[in-house]
């Protein structure tokens, strides 16, 4: 459910973003991307702790979430959810949200979660938003490794 | 008991269709496709007739409006899961619907009616019955079937002595009585009902006096109609049009608005909002929830803007309301309607 989306992923036009920042002095912080299963319930709920508690490493997290798959979330996921909300703001961090389904945005709406999340500071200026962008269909190697999608910075 | 239309002194029996599943596809405009798996829909089928509208179902709005007519007592029956026609075609199998439909003819036959008022209710309108009844004999008719902006109504009046001493099915005379059917054109107020979205077009309809469909209960502010029974705390704000069941509680600190309407024996629990949505009855929505743009029947939400179906196996959040001993207000700590 939980990566970390390291500087590696930022490509040439990302880096002309930062024009003027002497080499060493820019500090790119991680993005971390949290992808919602289709059910995201209690079980799922206690994964995502565990998974967060290993990621954030840094203060100020950028983390990503991506709601777009989740097609039943209940009252436990919900709450973990707001956990996952709590550990942000304890990092001072900030919150994008990747992609909602209907489902799930009714159930945030329902709950008032909707309030919580606009209430967390955007990403900081100097850092790309992040739109999901699937990689391009390749042969299939038995030898790679699984298919991830890659975000990619959207154009400031 | 026999039926006598005051005006005419004709004698009139009715039967009474329950309709099934249109077929038609989603056509609202929202912007995804909705279907469960099975292919049903919310609020689809034979619910249709029994869910409550602004405090009464449409089949027994219909029944009071055959009591006015002065129908004999009609029967009702159940649709044929794939039927779309009100009236059966002459081949149609023996099944267990057209069972019922012959049975129901016959019942209405015995009754010594003069006329049958055959009704498919699956949709809303307006019909003024006596004005269809006038048309019918005015036009020495033997079959009149009401037509609507877009179609066929499932309205249609039918001589019953033509099926006094019938040697064989009822539909078959039917079939022969339709090519020299009379047509009679309405062209007041119709809602489909195909759809979650026309429901709630009615309630608004309904509410801001639209259409003949009026909310049963008191007024009790301007624009706000309370049913027997229902309690609404004095922390609560309820915004004109709204509708409160028979039976239902408001809790503290809530806020109903956007011509809502709470359907009967419903709880609506402290804090929580319920904007341009309908509870319908028997429902309980929990503590400090934003209910928007919805329609809420017992544990089930759908959403008329994503037009997405949520179920709910945790009762805290949205489940069926429990029976509750009406206590006085003064005993509840209800003290009276706080209404805007």
């Amino acid at each position: 459910m939980v990566e970390t989306v390291r500087d590696k992923y930022l490509d040439f036009k990302s880096a002309r973003l930062f024009a003027g920042a002497k080499e060493g002095e820019m500090e790119i912080a991680s993005t971390i991307m949290v992808k919602l299963p289709e059910v995201f319930g209690k079980k799922e709920s206690r994964k995502l702790r565990r998974e967060l508690k290993q990621q954030f490493a840094s203060n100020r997290p950028c983390v990503v979430v991506d709601l777009s798959r989740v097609k039943e979330i209940d009252l436990a996921g919900v709450e973990g959810l707001l956990n996952c909300l709590q550990e942000i703001a304890k990092q001072d961090g900030a919150l994008q949200i990747g992609g909602i389904s209907a489902e799930a945005a009714t159930m945030l709406e329902l709950t008032r979660m909707e309030g919580i999340l606009q209430k967390f500071p955007a990403f900081p200026a100097e850092m790309p938003s992040f739109a999901l962008v699937p990689e391009p269909v390749a042969e299939v190697d038995e030898s790679e490794a699984p298919r991830t999608v890659q975000p990619q910075p959207a154009a400031a | 008991m026999r039926g006598l239309n005051a005006g005419t002194k004709v004698q009139i029996g009715a039967i009474i269709t329950l309709a099934g599943d249109r077929l038609a596809e989603d056509s609202s405009a929202a912007p995804r496709r909705y279907a469960r798996k099975d292919g049903t829909r919310f609020l689809s089928g034979p619910s249709r007739a029994s869910v409550e509208i602004l405090g009464q179902s449409l089949l027994k709005r219909t029944i009071a409006k055959l009591r006015e007519l002065g129908t004999a007592q009609p029967d009702i029956i159940p649709d044929s899961p794939v039927s779309t026609a009100l009236l059966p075609s002459r081949s149609a199998k023996a099944t267990p619907f057209i069972a019922a439909w012959e049975s129901a003819v016959a019942n209405q036959v015995g009754l010594g009616v003069e006329l049958i008022l055959l009704l498919r209710i699956g949709s809303y309108f307006d019909l003024d019955y006596d004005e269809l009844l006038r048309f019918h004999l005015q036009e020495r008719s033997r079959l009149t079937q009401v037509y609507g902006p877009s179609g066929a109504l499932d309205v249609a009046l039918v001589d019953a002595t033509l099926f006094r001493g019938a040697d064989g099915p009822y539909r078959k005379i039917i079939a022969t009585l339709i090519p020299e059917q009379h047509r009679f054109f309405y062209r007041g107020y119709v809602n489909p009902l195909n759809k979650a979205q026309d429901y709630r077009r009615l309630v608004e309809d309904g509410l801001y006096g639209r259409c003949g469909l009026r909310p049963v209960g008191k007024e009790v502010a301007p624009g706000v109609w309370h049913g027997t029974g229902a309690q609404v705390d004095s922390s609560s704000r309820i915004s004109a049009p709204a509708f409160i069941g028979a039976g239902s509680r408001i809790a503290e600190c809530c806020v109903v608005s956007g011509a809502s309407t709470i359907e009967r024996d419903c709880e609506i629990d402290c804090g929580t909002l319920v904007d341009q949505s309908c509870i319908l009855q028997g429902t309980y929505v929990g503590v400090a929830l934003d209910v928007r743009h919805s329609i809420v029947d017992n544990q089930t939400l759908f959403h008329l803007e994503r037009n997405v179906e949520i179920g709910f196996a945790d009762k805290r959040l949205i489940g069926r309301a429990k029976a509750v001993a009406l206590k006085t207000p003064a005993e509840s700590g209800f003290h009276g309607v706080s209404s805007s």
